[in-house]
């Protein structure tokens, strides 16, 4: 027998499918193309829903926010909050040298990774378990030679199942200069050489994201002569098999007439999404942009989801929350909840110094954090 | 007179298929389905109610569904019994497309949540594994563009191909 499905069941079919699929099946018929839609993030579609929308319902999952204390200077304060509602929490200190200049790297399940780069120490942190952060062993193997540290990256080896921290590291003697590759397994707690080639191509300042056992590494085009590159890259580090691979940012004509912009990379929904907003100079480009790696390591699938007018007292896209919107710091340094197309944005009681917020998502976890080292 | 004795037995009722074949089920067990709940609800159970959305046999897998999933007469269910359904539900899925999309519409038609979000679940990992004419295939849907409309789509989105 012939069966018929009514549109409410294929789309109760079809909303179970990944965006892959779903752009693939636009080409069954017609009303299927009509009814997958396009990926624009403006209107309500099967594709739309399924790149953006995230039922949680989860309540380990959690959200802290990160800044330096405005009144403080140089105090790394905190505020955790439930996913689902984000209900106010007071603004916390965390138990940490003071004068830091912090990067949050990344936070994977439950853990979290801290880097203090100008006392190049990293830590790992599970605010479920614990207040207090205690730095990784630092490595001893290179005996009096010059160190420095430039890069780190932190995520989960589902193979091995252990956590891992990356870091590239800088050496110099009197008469040269190199790249070392190291990582921290939690499991064993210690560091041990990669002996891993270091990609060229990561900008010294470069933004991160982490993304289900990938670590990933890009420049930001502040520098003039890479608007136009064709060979802008990001480079993604692997902590299952420990090995670098590195793909192409959407094709480069498509950032001509960005003008002076800020690209940042974050995690949509498990993709690879790129933020695209003005800098400082908001003459030439007044939009932030949103884009999307469907398919992950293929440039083609770069999918340009929104460009929208940003009001003036919005600066900078932090990441996103359920239903697609946008975590931001405004103007007067406040955390912002922003639903763009509806125009409405809501503050969430949380106050930095300029450019030091950060929004991280957490899922709760027993993991303990051995082998660290007591705060000097 | 009888009414006072009703609630010491299980009670039946009679379902009839599209096809004219009748088929009896404890009221607790068919009431899974929420359609069926209301006709029950209404003071349909004196006589057969009709299903006429429904062939024979896909009534009758339907009944097999009811009498897995109707409420337990003693209690919660535990952690092994729904295990045990999960397992049941898995194999009872595992059906030629055709019977499969006759159950996903037989749970649509009677509201039968559980079953719906079962048969969607499972109709999607096939569609997830197959290609486009495959679908056209399964879900009897006729291709309406043309040749050139079809490889102008086709080449915009190659990636998803691949």
């Amino acid at each position: 027998m012939a069966t018929y499905l009514p549109e409410e069941v294929v789309v109760k079919i079809l909303s179970r499918l990944p965006p892959k699929s779903l752009i693939r099946f636009k080409c069954v018929s017609k009303s299927w193309q009509a009814l997958i839609g396009n990926p624009d993030f403006l209107s309500k579609n099967l594709l739309n829903d399924s790149i953006i929308t995230q039922n949680s319902n989860d309540p380990l999952r959690h959200i802290i926010f990160f800044a330096l204390d405005p009144k403080t200077p140089g105090k790394l304060v905190h505020s955790f909050r439930s996913y689902d509602f984000l209900h106010c929490a007071p603004q916390t200190p965390l138990n940490l040298p003071t004068e830091p200049r912090f990067d949050i790297v990344a936070s994977c399940n439950g853990l979290l990774c801290l880097w203090d780069y100008a006392r190049n120490d990293i830590y790992l942190w599970n605010p479920a378990t614990s207040s207090e952060l205690k730095a990784l062993p630092a490595s001893s193997s290179y005996g009096r030679l010059r160190v420095s540290m430039f890069h780190v990256g932190f995520g989960f080896d589902s193979v091995s199942n252990d956590y891992k921290v990356i870091r590239i590291l800088m050496v110099e003697d009197e008469d040269e200069t190199w790249d070392e590759v190291e990582i921290y397994s939690l499991r064993c707690g210690s560091w041990r050489q990669l002996d891993l080639g270091v990609p060229l191509g990561i900008y010294e300042d470069s933004r991160s994201a982490a993304l289900d056992g990938v670590f990933l590494w890009y420049g930001n085009d502040d520098y003039e002569d890479h608007v136009n590159d064709d060979d802008e890259i990001i480079v993604a580090f692997d902590f299952s098999n420990e090995e670098f691979r590195t793909m192409l940012f959407p094709d480069a004509g498509f950032f001509c007439d960005y003008g002076e912009c800020t690209r940042t990379v974050t995690g949509l929904k498990g993709s690879l999404a790129m933020l695209v907003f003005p800098s400082e100079d908001r003459k030439k480009k007044m939009y932030l942009d949103i884009w999307v790696m469907l398919e992950f390591g293929v440039r083609e699938s770069w999918t340009r989801l929104l460009s929208i007018k940003l009001p003036v007292h919005l600066e900078r896209p932090l990441g996103f929350w359920k239903n697609g919107e946008l975590f931001m710091e405004n103007r007067k340094r406040q955390l912002v909840l922003c639903d763009l197309l509806a125009q409405k944005e809501a503050k969430l009681g949380f106050k930095g110094s300029w450019e030091t917020l950060e929004v991280v998502e957490l899922r709760l976890s027993s993991v303990v954090i051995n082998g660290g080292r007591d705060n000097p | 007179m009888s009414s006072t004795l009703c609630c010491s037995f299980a009670k039946n009722v009679t379902l009839r298929s599209s096809d004219g074949q009748t088929f009896e089920v404890e009221e607790a067990a068919a009431q899974v389905s929420q359609t069926i709940k209301r006709m029950i609800e209404d003071g349909c159970t004196g006589s057969v109610i009709p299903v006429p959305n429904l062939t024979g046999p896909v009534l009758a897998l339907v009944i097999e569904y009811f009498k897995k999933h109707s409420p337990p007469s003693d209690g919660c269910p535990t952690a092994l019994l729904e295990m045990e359904i999960k397992d049941w539900d898995a194999k009872f899925v595992a059906v030629d497309n055709d019977t499969l999309l006759d159950l996903t519409l037989a749970a649509h038609y009677l509201e039968i949540q559980g079953l719906l979000d079962l048969t969607c679940h499972r109709v999607a990992d096939i569609l997830n594994d197959n290609s486009v004419e495959k679908i056209r295939e399964i879900f009897h849907i006729k291709n309406d563009f043309t040749p050139e409309e079809e490889a102008e789509e086709r080449s915009k989105i190659q990636w998803a191909f691949e």
